[in-house]
């Protein structure tokens, strides 16, 4: 983060941009994946539980 | 590699600045679509605050000059030339409606703080679960009036919205699909209520290339 | 000069707060579960402390829901409401215990995102 910028308003708005480019934004089929050797089976296996739980949580409240 | 930071139109000029790793920029197109593109030797790790940041400039530079951008998410690469025209002949249709859906249009994003809840006692005294669950459903119902108030007159000056309670800490994050000659009405409405709430805790951010509505259409 | 300059269209009261929140909820940079020897411990308390505390999150939102709808009577009402409110303390007990705070109990899963 730059030191001009370090008023608390640029540092939100510094989290609000790298959550967009990292979360948000298109993805095409057929892109190699990112790198994911570092990150164990069993997280990706709770992320889709997870995901799964608060899809319910949320169609229940429709 | 191919990296691929945003889907435009098969017209759009390519942007001066540099990407990831100082890479020069290129539009590749196919049929009406465009890629902004950039080669890379090596994949860029997500690590990178910076390479985040090369990604974000890249893609505001594109939605300065191009009227509707489609902001790819960071860190998709294509083995080559080919293999990214397979995915934009495969994505086509989807992506030549969002086009549509995102044309001259801006992101803007709000963010508002739900105040501090109390603890809870030490010991649990007997009897008081009713009057936990009685405020916390009160608390919740005013939250989302709050949410309400701040939230609908945003989505009915916007082309569309998307709003989400993520945690309990945040009353609501939203964000807003806005026309560009729209934004200064939409700002003052926003200052407006902000003016009218001054209880709240908010943050009004952008205007954004539409990094939200870039995927999917927005949920209300 | 970087993207976020000029960003901000408006803002006010505890900006800090809410930068605080925003920085537990999505930063750039991944945190790994602690994998340090020396401190398994606290990366499984880590781990099984952000399940509880989702799923936590998750019951009461659900058991709101219902008492909103009228579907409970009031001893559950009453069953719920301690039940939670203990969940809630054992929570800080166990979070000072093992020195996570809230911000440690939202895993980043690198680039599958967070878990909270």
């Amino acid at each position: 983060m730059s030191v001009e910028g370090s008023t608390i308003g640029h540092e939100v708005a510094l989290v609000e941009l790298v959550d967009r480019v990292l979360n948000k934004g298109v993805v095409l089929s057929g892109d190699i994946t990112l790198s994911v050797a570092d990150v164990d089976l069993v997280y990706v296996g709770l992320r889709v539980l997870l995901a799964s739980a608060s899809t319910l949580d949320r169609l229940d409240g429709e | 590699m191919v990296y691929l930071y945003a889907i435009v139109d098969a017209d759009a000029a390519a942007p001066t600045t540099r990407g990831i790793d100082g890479a020069p920029v290129a539009v590749e197109t196919h049929e009406d679509l465009g890629a902004v593109v950039s080669v890379l030797a090596q994949q860029p790790s997500s690590d990178s605050q910076q390479a985040v940041l090369d990604h974000a400039r890249v893609v505001e530079a594109v939605s300065r000059g191009s009227a509707a951008v489609l902001p790819a998410r960071f860190g998709r690469a294509y083995e080559d030339a080919d293999s990214l025209r397979r995915a934009l002949e495969a994505g086509a249709g989807e992506l030549r409606d969002a086009l549509e859906r995102v044309r001259g249009c801006v992101e803007v994003g709000l963010r508002v703080l739900a105040p501090e809840r109390a603890s809870v006692l030490s010991p649990v005294p007997a009897g008081s679960g009713r009057d936990y669950m009685r405020d916390r459903l009160a608390t919740a119902r005013q939250e989302k009036a709050v949410a309400d108030e701040l939230h609908l007159p945003l989505a009915a000056l916007a082309r569309a919205s998307i709003r989400s309670t993520p945690t309990e800490r945040l009353l609501l994050t939203a964000a807003y699909l806005v026309p560009r000659r729209s934004l200064a009405g939409f700002q003052t409405r926003v200052e407006e209520l902000q003016q009218s709430r001054p209880d709240l805790t908010l943050a009004c951010t952008g205007p954004w290339p539409p990094y939200s509505f870039a995927a999917e259409a927005a949920r209300p | 000069m970087d993207e976020a300059d000029d960003k901000l269209l408006a803002g006010s009261g505890d900006l800090p707060a809410l930068a605080r929140e925003l920085e537990a909820l999505e930063t750039g940079l991944p945190r790994r579960i602690n994998a340090d020897p020396e401190r398994v411990e606290q990366g499984l308390a880590q781990l099984v402390l952000t399940l509880v505390e989702l799923l936590r999150q998750l019951m009461e939102r659900q058991a709101l829901r219902r008492m909103d709808q009228g579907m409970l009577d009031d001893e559950q009402v009453e069953r719920l409401g301690q039940t939670f409110m203990k969940l809630e303390q054992r929570m800080e007990e166990l979070k000072r215990e093992f020195g996570l705070e809230d911000r440690d109990l939202n895993l980043d899963l690198g680039p599958l995102g967070k878990l909270l």
